[in-house]
Order: C-alpha cells, then sequence, then structure tokens
C-alpha cells in the first residue's frame, strides 16, 4: 500500500529553566493510505505532543527536529509557515476533546463552516453552505437545515462534535487528526461518535486517533502504537497488539483496564509513576518499573525490533526471547 | 490545568527569584524600598526636618535649586528637598493605614457574601454598588465638612470608596472556592462555616488580595494628593505632597520647583507599586496575564 | 449476621428539585434533578450508582451527604432519620458518611501541607491527634510518612486522591461516597486507587456508594447497581444479574455502547438524539424518546417498578406487560 505519513526520529523537547524536557523522543512510525493508527498512552507520555509536532502547532520554546516528517511524499518539515497554513485544515485535518473551545459562540454553524471552507476552496457563499449542508448530512445529522442557522450555545457537547467532524472532512483531507475525541461524551454519545468516525474514515487518506483509551482504539483502528514517556514501545495491527502485548508495559496497562464481561479478572497495576521528562532513566525509559529488567535495560537503550510480522517492540527482554 | 494553585509554595520560595527576573517588578520594588527607607530615615536624611512644617525663612523665599537647597525653597523659604523627603512618611502613612482600613471593612464582606451567598450576598452586594457609585472627591468633601478638613478625614473617605473592591474581589474567590471539594470534604467532617471562612476560604484568597493591595497603594497615595490638591486632604503646613502642588501651582510661570519635585515623588511612588503590582500578579497568579 | 446483611443507608423516594423563583416566592423553572429514587446500601457492601451527565447521580451523592438539603424523601442512616440538615443530632450521625471526591487537585486545600489536611478531621472533632496516627493513616494509603510535610502541588493525582481518601477514613466512616474516584486518573493509576479502596473496604468494613459514569468499573467494584436516567433509577440488582442479563432497554444500550477490549464486540444498539433536559422530562417513561422499543403506551403512562428477577427490578412498561403474561 501507498504511504500516506512518514516520519522518523521525531523529538520534540521544550526548553524550560528547570531543564529541557524530553516529550517525544526519537519516535518514527508511518501511516499507510486508508489506515487508521491509534497512538495509545497515559497523561505526559507525549502523544498529543507527537501530532501537535506533525501540525507544528507547538508554543515558541519548544524545540522540533525529525530526519523526516512527509505526507503524501511532500517534506513537511520545508514548509514556510504560510504554506503550512494552507495545508492544515485542507490536508490535515483535526477534531479535538472539547470542540467547543474551537468554535466562535458568535456567529452560526453555517456561517463558520462555509468561512472554513471558502478559506480552503474557491466556492461562493451558497457553493460553501451547500457543501456545508452535505457535510452535515454526512455525519448523521438529523436536520442539517435548522443546524445551518443554529448558534454553538443552542447545541449539546456531542453535536458540536459532529458539526467539527463535519467540518474537518469537509476540504477532503489526506489525513485527519482526532485528539481524545469523544473523552467529554457521555457513553451513549461516544457510541455515536466512534460509529460516525468508524463509517467517515474512509472519506479520508488516513486517520490518527490519539487516546488514552485502549478499547476505542481497538474498536476503529487497524494499527497501533503504544507510548511510553516519549518513546513509542509497541506497534502493530490492532488485533495481535490487544489479543498478545509483547512490551511488558503494554501488558501491565491492558491488565489495569477493568473488564465490562469478566468479573473474574483481577486488576492488577503497573507499580511505581511515569519518569521525570527533564532526565529520564538512562536505557530503557520504563526499566525502573519493569519486572523484567536487567542491568542492560537500565543501560542501553533498546532497538525496535520486528517479533513478528506487522508488529514491532522496543525492548530487550522480548529480544533476547525472556519474555 | 491543575497547576494554578497549587504551586503556590515553591512560587514562594523563588517568589525573589522570579521578581528578580522581571525587570519592571524589580525596579518598582527597588523604588517603594528607596521610599521607605527614606520615609523611615527622613529626619536624618532631610537637612532642614523642621521645615516640613513650622519653619519658614522670609530671607530665603523662592530661591532656584542649589547645594544649600536641593529642590530650592518655596514661598515662605522651606526647603522642598527637605518637605519633599519629610513628605513620603505621610503619604506611605496614609497608603499603608487606608488600605489596611480597606482590607479590615473589605474583605470580611466579601468573605460573608460570598461563602454564604443567598440574603447576605444581595444585600452586600447592593450597598458595595452604592459606596462604588459615590465618587471619592465628593464624598471626602462631606466627611470634611462633617469632621473637619484633614488628613485623617482624607484617610477615611479614602476607605470608605475603596473597600468594595475588595468585597467584590473576595466575594468572588469565596463564591468559588465554597463549591472546592476541600470546603465541602470540611463541611462534611462537620467544620464550622466559620472556622472554614478562616482556615480556607481567606487564605486561598490571599494572592489575589496581596496583588491588588500593591497595585492599590499607588492609587490610594495618588487619591490622597488629589484630595490635599483640593484643599479637603492635608492642610498646610503639613508637608503632603499634593497639597504642595496646589499651593506651588500660583508660583508654577517663576518657580517651577515648587510643583516639580512634589509631582516627582508622586509619579515615582505610584509608578513603583503599580510595576510591584504588575509583577507580583505575575508570579502569583500567571493566568492573569494579558496576551 | 444471619441471612440478609445489615441496612447501614436507606433512601425512600428521595427527590431534589430545584427551583428559579421569582420574587413572590412562584416557582417560575423547576429543574426535576432527583425525582423520587429508593435504594438500600448494606454494610459491607458496595453500591453503584451509575449514569449518563445530568441523570442526578452527583446531585444523589451531594443529598447523602448532606451538602445540599432535599425537596422530599427519607435517608435513613443505620435506622435513623438524617434528611433534615438542621437537626444536631442528624449532623451528628452524619459524620460517619464521608466523601472522596473526583478532582484530586480541588479535593485538598493547595496551601496546607499534608500534615494539616490529614490532622483537620480530628482538630474539628476536636480529637487529640499525635503523629502515629498520621502515619498510620497514611500507611493505609499506601503513603509513607515523608508524604506528610509535602504540598499537595509535589503530589501527583494518584497521591492527592489517596490523601483525599486518608482524610475521609480519618472521620472513622461506614459510608463513604464515591463521586468519580478514578475518572481524573490515568488507567494505571485509577487500577490502583480501585484495589487501594477494594482493601480498605474489606479491611475496615466499610460500606462504598459508587457514583460514576463508568460501567467497567462498576463491574469490577461494586456488588449491586442502580442505573439512572434522568433523575430515577431505571434498573436496579445485583452487579452480576444486570450485567449478565439487563432488562431495560437503556441498560441494554449503555452496555453495548461502551468500546470494549475483547475481539468479539457486542453489538451496538445506538441511541438517537442526546439526553433531554431534567428541566424539561418526556411524559411518560422519561427514556421513550430514545428508546428504540418504545410504544405508544410509553409516552403516556409512567412505569411502575417491578421485579424481574431475585432482587432484581427495572422500571419499564415492556417488563410489566411481560411480567403480566
Amino acid at each position: 500500500m501507498e504511504q500516506l505519513l512518514n516520519v522518523r526520529h521525531l523529538k520534540t523537547y521544550f526548553k524550560l529553566t528547570e531543564g529541557t524536557v524530553r516529550a517525544v523522543d526519537d519516535i518514527s512510525f508511518s501511516l499507510r493510505r486508508g489506515e487508521a493508527l491509534g497512538v495509545a498512552g497515559e497523561t505526559g507520555s507525549g502523544k498529543s505532543v507527537t501530532v501537535k509536532s506533525l501540525m507544528r502547532t507547538l508554543p515558541s520554546y519548544a524545540q522540533l527536529s525529525a530526519e523526516e516528517i512527509s505526507l503524501e511524499g511532500m517534506d513537511m518539515l520545508s514548509l514556510s509557515n504560510s504554506q503550512l497554513q494552507s495545508i492544515l485544515g485542507k490536508k490535515i485535518s483535526m477534531v479535538f476533546q472539547n470542540p467547543t473551545s474551537f468554535i466562535n459562540p458568535l456567529f452560526t454553524i453555517g456561517k463558520q463552516m462555509s468561512d472554513v471552507i471558502r478559506c480552503h476552496e474557491k466556492a461562493t457563499k451558497a457553493e460553501a453552505l451547500a457543501r456545508a449542508r452535505e457535510m452535515l448530512v454526512l455525519v448523521g445529522m438529523p436536520d442539517p437545515d435548522a443546524v445551518l442557522k443554529q448558534y454553538p450555545f443552542q447545541m449539546s457537547g456531542g453535536m458540536i462534535q459532529r458539526v467539527m467532524i463535519a467540518l474537518s472532512l469537509s476540504c477532503n483531507p489526506s489525513l485527519l487528526i482526532a485528539d481524545e475525541p469523544t473523552t467529554a461524551l457521555d457513553v451513549t454519545i461516544q457510541a455515536q461518535i466512534l460509529k460516525l468516525l468508524g463509517e467517515v474514515k474512509a472519506r479520508t487518506g488516513g486517520l490518527i486517533l490519539i487516546t488514552h483509551n485502549l478499547a476505542i482504539i481497538s474498536e476503529i483502528c487497524d494499527r497501533i502504537a503504544v507510548m511510553y514517556a516519549g518513546k513509542i514501545v509497541e506497534t502493530g495491527a490492532v488485533s495481535r497488539v490487544m489479543r498478545a502485548p509483547r512490551h511488558p508495559y503494554t501488558k501491565g496497562l491492558m491488565a489495569a483496564i477493568p473488564r465490562l464481561t469478566d468479573a473474574s479478572h483481577k486488576l492488577t497495576s503497573i507499580p511505581g509513576n511515569i519518569p521525570n521528562m527533564i532526565s529520564p532513566p538512562e536505557g530503557c525509559r520504563f526499566s525502573p518499573r519493569c519486572a523484567y529488567a536487567t542491568e542492560e535495560c537500565r543501560r542501553v537503550q533498546p532497538e525496535t525490533i520486528e517479533c513478528e510480522d506487522n508488529h514491532q517492540v522496543a525492548c530487550h527482554a522480548v529480544a533476547e526471547g525472556r519474555i | 490545568m491543575q497547576k494554578t494553585n497549587t504551586a503556590s509554595k515553591r512560587r514562594k520560595n523563588t517568589f525573589f527569584l522570579q521578581l528578580r527576573r522581571n525587570k519592571p517588578a524589580f525596579f518598582g520594588f527597588l523604588v517603594i524600598c528607596f521610599f521607605f527607607l527614606v520615609a523611615i530615615f527622613a529626619p536624618l536624611i532631610a537637612p532642614y526636618p523642621q521645615d516640613a512644617t513650622t519653619g519658614s525663612n522670609i530671607d530665603a523665599r523662592l530661591l532656584p535649586p542649589s547645594s544649600e537647597h536641593l529642590f530650592g525653597t518655596d514661598d515662605l523659604g522651606r526647603d522642598v528637598f527637605s518637605r519633599v523627603v519629610m513628605g513620603s512618611r505621610l503619604s506611605l502613612f496614609v497608603g499603608v493605614v487606608a488600605i489596611c482600613i480597606t482590607m479590615l471593612i473589605g474583605i470580611p464582606m466579601g468573605a460573608l457574601a460570598g461563602y454564604y451567598g443567598g440574603k447576605w450576598d444581595e444585600i452586600l452586594m447592593r450597598v458595595t454598588d452604592i459606596f462604588l457609585a459615590f465618587p471619592y472627591l465628593i464624598l471626602a468633601m462631606a466627611i470634611a465638612v462633617i469632621l473637619k478638613p484633614g488628613l485623617y478625614s482624607a484617610m477615611v473617605a479614602i476607605s470608605l470608596t475603596w473597600w468594595p473592591y475588595y468585597t467584590r474581589l473576595v466575594r468572588g474567590q469565596a463564591l468559588a472556592l465554597r463549591k472546592q471539594p476541600f470546603v465541602l470534604a470540611a463541611k462534611m467532617m462537620g467544620a464550622k462555616n466559620r472556622t472554614i471562612i478562616f482556615r480556607h476560604v481567606l487564605p486561598n484568597c490571599i494572592g489575589p488580595i496581596i496583588v491588588n493591595a500593591s497595585l492599590d497603594m499607588g492609587y490610594i497615595i495618588l487619591a490622597c494628593a488629589s484630595l490635599g490638591f483640593i484643599g479637603v486632604g492635608a492642610q498646610p503646613p503639613q508637608a503632603e505632597w499634593g497639597l504642595m502642588i496646589s499651593t506651588g501651582r500660583s508660583f508654577f510661570m517663576n518657580a517651577p520647583w515648587l510643583t516639580i519635585f512634589p509631582g516627582l515623588a508622586i509619579f515615582l511612588t505610584v509608578l513603583g507599586f503599580n510595576l510591584l503590582g504588575d509583577g507580583v500578579r505575575d508570579i502569583l497568579d500567571p493566568q492573569a496575564k494579558p496576551r | 449476621m444471619e441471612g440478609k446483611a445489615e441496612v447501614v443507608l436507606q433512601v425512600e423516594g428521595l427527590k431534589k428539585y430545584f427551583d428559579k423563583k421569582n420574587l413572590r416566592g412562584r416557582v417560575l423553572k423547576r429543574v426535576r434533578a432527583v425525582d423520587g429514587i429508593d435504594f438500600e446500601v448494606l454494610r459491607g457492601e458496595s453500591f453503584g450508582l451509575v449514569g449518563e451527565s445530568g441523570c442526578g447521580k452527583s446531585t444523589t451523592a451531594m443529598l447523602l451527604s448532606g451538602l445540599y438539603p432535599l425537596t422530599e424523601g427519607k435517608i435513613a442512616f443505620n435506622g435513623m432519620d438524617i434528611s433534615s440538615l438542621k437537626d444536631p443530632q442528624a449532623r451528628e450521625r452524619r459524620k460517619k458518611i464521608q466523601m472522596v471526591f473526583q478532582d484530586p487537585a480541588a479535593s485538598i486545600d493547595p496551601r496546607m501541607k499534608i500534615r494539616t489536611t490529614l490532622a483537620e478531621p480530628y482538630r474539628i472533632q476536636k480529637k487529640p491527634v499525635t503523629e502515629e496516627m498520621l502515619d498510620t493513616l497514611l500507611k493505609t494509603v499506601s503513603l509513607d510518612e515523608t508524604y506528610k510535610d509535602r504540598y499537595p502541588h509535589e503530589l501527583s493525582g494518584g497521591q492527592k486522591q489517596r490523601v483525599g481518601i486518608a482524610r475521609a477514613l480519618a472521620m472513622d466512616p461506614q459510608v463513604i461516597i464515591l463521586d468519580e474516584p478514578t475518572s481524573a486518573l490515568d488507567v494505571n493509576v485509577q487500577a490502583q486507587i480501585i484495589n487501594l479502596l477494594d482493601r480498605i473496604k474489606r479491611e475496615k468494613g466499610l460500606s462504598y456508594v459508587l457514583i460514576t459514569h463508568d460501567l467497567s468499573v462498576v463491574r469490577t467494584v461494586c456488588e449491586r447497581v442502580a442505573v439512572m436516567y434522568l433523575g430515577k433509577i431505571m434498573e436496579q440488582g445485583p452487579v452480576d444479574r444486570v450485567f449478565a442479563n439487563p432488562v431495560h432497554p437503556y441498560t441494554q444500550a449503555l452496555f453495548s455502547n461502551i468500546p470494549v477490549l475483547d475481539e468479539e464486540k457486542p453489538e451496538r444498539i445506538i441511541l438517537q438524539g442526546d439526553v433531554p433536559s431534567p428541566r424539561d422530562i418526556p411524559s411518560g417513561c422519561r427514556f421513550h424518546p430514545r428508546c428504540p422499543r418504545a410504544t405508544a403506551r410509553c409516552a403516556s403512562e409512567e412505569p411502575q417498578i417491578v421485579q424481574v428477577g431475585p432482587e432484581h427490578t427495572v422500571s419499564c412498561l415492556l417488563a410489566q406487560e411481560e411480567r403480566h403474561e
């Protein structure tokens, strides 16, 4: 399959007075056309910084370096700010956790949607409005004409998230990035939005879904990348990783999730806390919390190896066949 | 997001470090320190301390600045430098006392209104509305008529018009704090409302209060000077900066030093407090930063 | 304890209305946040109260903890009425009901050292407090005594939540209300807190009322569960039964909507639309506008609570009909 997005050796550091926070520390991943990638990790794992780095919406004290970031063969690193501006929203679009803060409360949905469409494509107001309506129908909005005339405060969080998804699809983006799109929503509304995302992902070139909820990834993604302390520790096909995780961190994370169907499932948790990202552990970042850690794990950073087809893991213990 | 209040202690430790780094605030801090030192040691600094009140020297009227009289002399032959130096005592005294009275009235009222809400809140807020609608100059004049014009009635007038700002500030904080889980937890443990206000509500209001007070010191000194200027504040022969400008303005054309130096003193103290206040706000409450 | 366990907390016909009144005291707008609910909490059990936002579960927590006065109904604790907020005896009894809050950062005073926060319950009760007592408290929640001299901002979310639990334990409670205790935490920390709560419950013979939107947490923690929708309990019963065999269409939809890790995904029942506002509760069965199985009767007739299994009740006309047949 054709490569859609390629990221090699991405590093994003934050320079603070206390020291340098290595929020994303040398990660590489790629996305094929038509694929949905789920990025999982706890708070502070660097998953949100990763996408902000892709879109280059980082604060001024951030330092970004990468060997390659390319979208559809186009080198994203060499783009000027204005070129980048024209790509964001058109080629890459985004859906956020708190959609209400990305929408202007003073204008109607129709006005805001058509403005965005007209910003990226030549269209008259009427054409843009018609396009907006079409998009609302696409996301299953019950009464699109009424919605176009509504103000954000007249709508619920779930509805606004639908509008945001409609908006993000309106320019047929190559890449759709969804950052915790359902975390703020109720279960029944979350189910609606997840169903919708599953349906619309075919309309985009590819989907990156960021979430702390592994179950959501297992619902709609093809591949998963598990991040820990700024590194990707395990990546592979969702079915493989979820069924048989190899990295001790992924295993620990899966064991910590309460199960709905299995009452006998006893929760276990990974001991300790996530490391300080200013001075992360030398060697494997997970080694201080890992039951399988050896002297080597604490000293040398593990290479990412292919442990089976379409399943990579960065762990000494797996590489040496100890687990 | 959750770092807003919680980091207050660490901030306290590095408070002066941060103040040092914030250049305008540190400048303000130095200016204020300077004026406080001047006020404390005024009798030692002033070459003719008796000129601040009774002294007069008809032979040396309206002399321009010279090595003998750094800021010149006024229409009664008093040394302006000595008067400005001695005047710093009055201005800072008024500022400190007025802000204390203001806080003494404003903070408890605000805590009551915000914490209890309901009728208390409704009544207190209407009272503050009335006081806020009252121009302090007019109130000061009224008080000056009732009591007698002077520094004390000026202070009373300023405090009476200033407390509602603190009531509103504290009310807003208390309103938010009373719904905080740690306050609810204290309630569930059976803590009395009074205890909760003193232990949880007021301590968590201190940051914004300090910020406001340091900003307001400047305004209060300015207000006091204005009252002196229109004649309902300090009375001659007191060496109050506003009053000095007022009496000096009739000689402005041939003796500008009578107004320039007290004016400069007012300007510097007010500027100092404002810069410091802004800096303190940036340090204690980084989210309130404009931009 | 012979046969049935002792009832610690009994709630009957509990209602809470928030009224917006005009100056003459006439009700202009009425929000029926909790609209007549009944349940019991037994000694040593965890009772789960689940529902989506606006279902009244948090209001119920506030009523149980005595932070809101109730509009109607009765709350009994160990068989004694604690409904009145003014009655000094009721207030005294209520101290044995404590609460753990959702937001760990806001649940302890940011200006106080952990030592002061933990000593506060004793201070308020005018009881002597020793260093050993504080150490024991911290040990119960698996923190060492060095935490006494720290400030909240030096602690992680999970550690703050532990301090919150320790503070509640200092009151020597019989019931702890857990209001979304883990929803602000990461999965791994959530597991730590859940295991901790479970251990404490067994050690101290406590009862929990767990308020949450997360059904998988209920599955792991609770023995019995009540599902709330717009101020009413739709279905109630032992967790095993309710999860294995949900009867109410809302419960069925809710369960099917939760993303699961399992490879076999359950068939999703996608509900249409949003939860209506409690300001404007639908007639008849309050779930009927979103119910995939609603009939004409559901729009006009309010369902009764019917028993569908041992200790398993639902409030649904369809279940009522089935039972009559």
